[in-house]
């Protein structure tokens, strides 16, 4: 149980470093974005997820993970037209970065994992993810994307992503209970 | 003074009188009516918002018969589904739609997306 714990930590911790620090150059500080880039890191950070739940869907048979895959593959749809919508209303392009750079780098490594498992193997698999993707998320949510919004509506639309990624994790553990110990 | 004018005048007495005694009775039950507050409690309408992935408020009291009508004020859908077994639930609501039931009694709710948010109605 304390491997497990310590390894789920150690791959928030990870998720975290590769959201926030891209080498180790930025080790002591955040990366600085402008609103065109946290415009596309909220995008593909969002776009992630739904990936993910795309694998869930195809190779999950378990009802609790299906139906978590659904709600994350529409809720973060919800999201990814909330802030088109906004970027267009604003005229801004959402501008590819070194952080969205690296979190596509990172999803194509966890989505080579969980295609790599099957069965319960890979319910949990995919559970562990969602949770420590998560944790991450809001960290650079909280950390990094709100505190460096300039325009007012962007950061309005940030804050009200938040709670929702919050309930995510919630919801994300509550269905990891059920692999705990397996 | 002629007969028919007498009787007359009785007639009139006696209207005057029905209608005094009328007017006494209608002050007297409208001043009961508003004092009770009613005479029986009118089915009253509570809202509850979904925001910021919670149920505002979350712990409801009201009456038998009362309504409740929830409204998704959040990016993502919503919907309100009784904890008990082949209970009341809603249909998704997408932000700004509403939906609304009568409470015939206790009952603990949730969100069937996000199975994380719970509520309470209890009867007063």
């Amino acid at each position: 149980m304390k491997i497990i714990k310590t390894c789920a930590a150690l791959a928030a911790s990870a998720a975290v470093y590769s959201l926030t620090l891209i080498t180790p150059v930025y080790a002591q500080k955040a990366p600085k974005l402008n609103d065109a880039e946290i415009a596309s890191v909220a995008v593909t950070a969002n776009q992630i997820d739904i990936n993910y739940a795309a694998i869930a869907k195809e190779k999950s048979k378990n009802a609790a993970v299906l139906e978590f895959a659904k709600t994350m593959s529409n809720d973060h749809k919800s999201v990814i037209d909330k802030a088109v919508a906004l970027v267009t209303k604003l005229h801004v392009t959402p501008k590819d970065n070194a952080v969205s750079k690296s979190l596509n780098a990172g999803a194509k490594k966890t989505k080579a994992k969980l295609r790599a498992k099957s069965g319960k193997a890979f319910d949990k698999a995919y559970i562990d993810n969602e949770v420590a993707y998560h944790k991450a998320v809001i960290a650079a949510v909280e950390g990094i994307l709100i505190p460096q919004a300039q325009n007012a509506e962007l950061k309005a639309l940030l804050q009200s992503v938040d709670p929702v990624l919050k309930t995510h994790l919630e919801h994300a553990e509550m269905v990891q209970k059920q692999f705990a110990g397996k | 003074m002629p007969k028919w004018f007498k009787n007359s005048l009785q007639v009139n007495n006696t209207r005057m009188k029905f209608v005094r005694n009328t007017l006494f009775l209608l002050f007297a039950v409208s001043l009961l009516y508003s004092c009770s507050g009613g005479f029986k409690n009118e089915p009253k309408l509570y809202h509850v918002q979904i925001k910021d992935m919670k149920f505002q408020p979350a712990e409801l009291i009201v009456d038998k018969g009362d309504t409740v009508e929830w409204t998704n004020m959040d990016i993502t859908d919503h919907d309100v589904t009784e904890d008990a077994p082949n209970g009341w639930a809603s249909a998704p609501m997408a932000t700004g739609k509403s939906w609304k039931t009568v409470i015939e009694k206790n009952t603990n709710y949730h969100c069937n997306i996000h199975k994380v948010m719970k509520g309470s109605v209890t009867l007063e």
